[in-house]
């Protein structure tokens, strides 16, 4: 089982580019036939409120590079001290190349920094921070940047009311740094890939490419319209999925480093939205104020960005001052899940912003 | 926990469910908003009151809210 400790490697600053459009709930309520009830429902019981979301347009590697640019600025780093960048996504701007090459040359990093991506979505940020840290810790790299990011909503059918209210887009930047001190953290990471229908994009790959044919919409049982090239989840799996896994991964965590519900700071989960958050919280017996879900009822569900953007969003204002003892963990597509223990702050730079569309886009 | 508690619990989670409408044989597909995330809450409640989950496919073979306690039993 990938299960490591690191010693002197530690996050030195995070910064978070939400999308540059805000939905709300209302402006989506025709997908309910503009049912009360049923719009509530979605709002106390979903903990759907408002979305930050990007127009085709924008991308990814945009939000990504804007959330890069800031944290360097922040940290006045020259693109010169960076020897690694690992871009996180599901959404990258091409099959080829990699967002972390595209990326490496807009930064202007130098030739001797190591640029690739990593496919996964909601549990990629762990994944990344755990290759990001290996990378550090076995003397290859000085600093490495880590950039996570997704936009979901662009693959997602507007008539889709199960999946079109819950996600949202951003970009984030991570960055890794070599310790002085000892700066211990604990990583486990799962999959499941039996699970893999419960999540996906059926076409647009290799193994089924997009074509007119895949593009035809269907209605599901309850009214909701989605085509081949568009992303299914199917809800009740990934509920099941969640309650199933996440609280032996969050035991096996606090076992594996010594931590206990108690000595834990915060519990940072994938932001996937307040019903999954609740009742995870209530599975790990946890206090509900120890596990914040605000990012998701604010942004969405923003994938592979919403750890990093919940730092930056619920525990931003504590973590530019003091030090935090966090567990932070992603689970979702794949199935894949991952998790990790550490002790986080004072950040250097720990900013969150929204997206501004350059003027001429708006205009064209 | 008696059949009792799990009906409290999902006439406070299930909309459209109002206190004092469900029965151990209400038939829960039938209820006026019954969907996806009402299933959902369904599972949730399970999960609450009897402290294990339920698959998909447990509640898919279901009829009656009877129907969904007696999984607890069988556990």
């Amino acid at each position: 089982m990938p299960r490591a400790q690191f010693k002197r490697v530690k996050i030195a600053a995070i910064a978070t580019t939400t999308g540059p459009v805000v939905r709300t709930l209302d402006d989506e309520a025709h997908l309910f036939g503009d049912n009360k009830i049923l719009l509530e429902r979605m709002r106390t019981l979903v903990g759907v409120n408002s979305r930050h979301v990007a127009p085709r347009g924008v991308t990814t590697l945009d939000l990504c590079e804007n959330a890069a640019r800031r944290l360097l600025a922040g940290l006045s780093l020259e693109p010169e001290a960076i020897d690694g960048i690992i871009c996180v996504t599901q959404t990258p701007d091409h099959w080829q190349p990699c967002n972390a090459n595209l990326l490496h040359g807009r930064l202007g990093l130098p030739k001797t920094a190591a640029a690739f991506d990593i496919n996964q979505g909601c549990s990629g940020w762990v994944y990344g921070l755990y290759v990001a840290c290996a990378m550090v810790e076995s003397g290859g790299c000085e600093r490495v940047l880590l950039l996570a990011g997704d936009t979901v909503t662009q693959s997602i059918n507007p008539r889709d009311r199960t999946t079109v209210v819950l996600f949202g887009d951003a970009g984030t930047a991570t960055l890794i740094e070599r310790s002085a001190v000892d700066e211990p953290s604990w990583f486990s990471l799962h999959s499941d890939g039996r699970g893999h229908g419960a999540i996906k994009i059926p076409a647009g790959g290799y193994r089924q490419p997009g074509s007119a044919e895949t593009a035809v919409e269907h209605t599901d049982a309850e009214g909701s319209v989605r085509s081949e090239d568009n992303l299914f989840m199917d809800g009740l799996e990934v509920f099941n999925f969640t309650l199933r896994e996440e609280p032996g991964a969050v035991k096996e965590m606090l076992d594996y480093s010594g931590h206990t519900i108690e000595s834990v700071d915060s519990f940072v989960f994938h932001q996937a939205n307040r019903f999954i958050l609740s009742n995870l919280a209530k599975r790990i017996k946890a206090p509900a104020e120890k596990v914040p879900w605000q990012t998701a009822e604010r942004f969405g569900n923003q994938s592979s960005a919403s750890v990093p953007a919940a730092l930056c969003d619920a525990l931003g204002e504590k973590l530019r001052e003091q030090s935090l003892t966090v567990l932070c963990s992603g689970f979702g597509v794949g199935l894949s899940w991952g998790s990790c223990l550490l002790r986080l702050g004072p950040l250097r730079h720990c900013s969150l912003e929204q997206y501004v569309m350059p003027s001429d886009s708006l205009k064209s | 926990m008696s059949i009792d508690q799990f009906i409290a619990e999902l006439e406070t989670n299930i909309v459209g469910a109002e206190p004092g409408t469900l029965r151990a044989d209400t038939k829960f597909r039938e209820l006026p908003y019954w969907d996806s995330l009402a299933a959902l809450t369904t599972l949730a409640a399970f999960d609450a009151c009897y402290g294990r989950q339920i698959s998909v496919q447990e509640l898919a073979q279901c009829t009656t809210i009877q129907d969904i306690h007696a999984l607890a039993r069988g556990a």
